[in-house]
């Protein structure tokens, strides 16, 4: 509640014995206005334990709120940590694999001669493997 | 004080908004990249260079298959972390 951002916790219980004490001032003393006071400080009573229960209830949810923070907080610090496992992985993976590739460019460069010796690529072959990557 | 009173009932239905957004994930970086298109042939290269494309097509197709992985994995935990508590 809105109001409840600007007014300390213990105002409504404070102002509730307040009222309490003014209804029976009025009932066992006489005042002047004493039916006004009467009236006044069944009012002033019940609203401020209303308010009492709102503050209650802003408070419960305050801590929810606290509590749901907290969660997310360490739901966001382990997603953090393993992403990093994720991305250390890909990239150990990614290394290995552009080193097998590597390996075999090399083993192609050393065997070019026995490869390129008996075989002339056909243009269809070309065109073929060319197709098959688009 | 009839004012007070009004003020404080209109005022009291005023709620506040709740203070928490939750964020989407965010992906790493590493993941974020797109594969790299395929090499292609030229007419009237050799055997041997022609094995080359193959083997480097190939390679970038196991790099893109490792991301894609990651990717499932990536969705798989993130959705077991922010489901956990739920």
């Amino acid at each position: 509640m809105f109001i409840l951002n600007f007014l300390p916790s213990w105002f409504f219980p404070l102002l509730a014995v307040i009222a309490l004490l003014l209804f029976l001032i009025s009932r066992f003393i006489s005042l002047p206005q004493a039916q006004l006071v009467y009236y006044l400080s069944i009012i002033i009573f019940a609203l401020s334990l209303f308010m009492c229960g709102a503050n209650f209830n802003n408070d419960y949810w305050l801590t929810k709120i606290k509590e749901v923070e907290i969660k997310l907080a360490q739901a966001e610090a382990q997603s953090a940590q393993e992403n990093t496992k994720i991305v250390e992985k890909v990239v150990t993976r990614r290394e290995i694999v552009r080193l097998q590739g590597n390996d075999i460019v090399k083993y192609i460069d050393r065997e070019k001669l026995v490869i390129d010796e008996n075989c002339k690529l056909p243009e269809l072959v070309i065109d073929i493997h060319n197709k098959a990557i688009k | 004080m009839k004012y007070i009173v009004l003020l404080t009932l209109a005022l009291s239905g005023c709620a506040s908004t709740v203070p928490i957004t939750q964020q989407f994930p965010e992906a790493p970086k590493t993941l974020l990249e797109h594969c790299k298109p395929l090499r292609a042939a030229p007419q009237g290269i050799e055997l041997s260079e022609f094995i080359k494309i193959v083997v480097d097509n190939y390679t970038e197709y196991h790099i893109c298959s490792t991301n894609n992985s990651a990717w499932i994995e990536w969705y798989q935990m993130q959705q077991r972390i922010f489901n956990k508590d739920k």
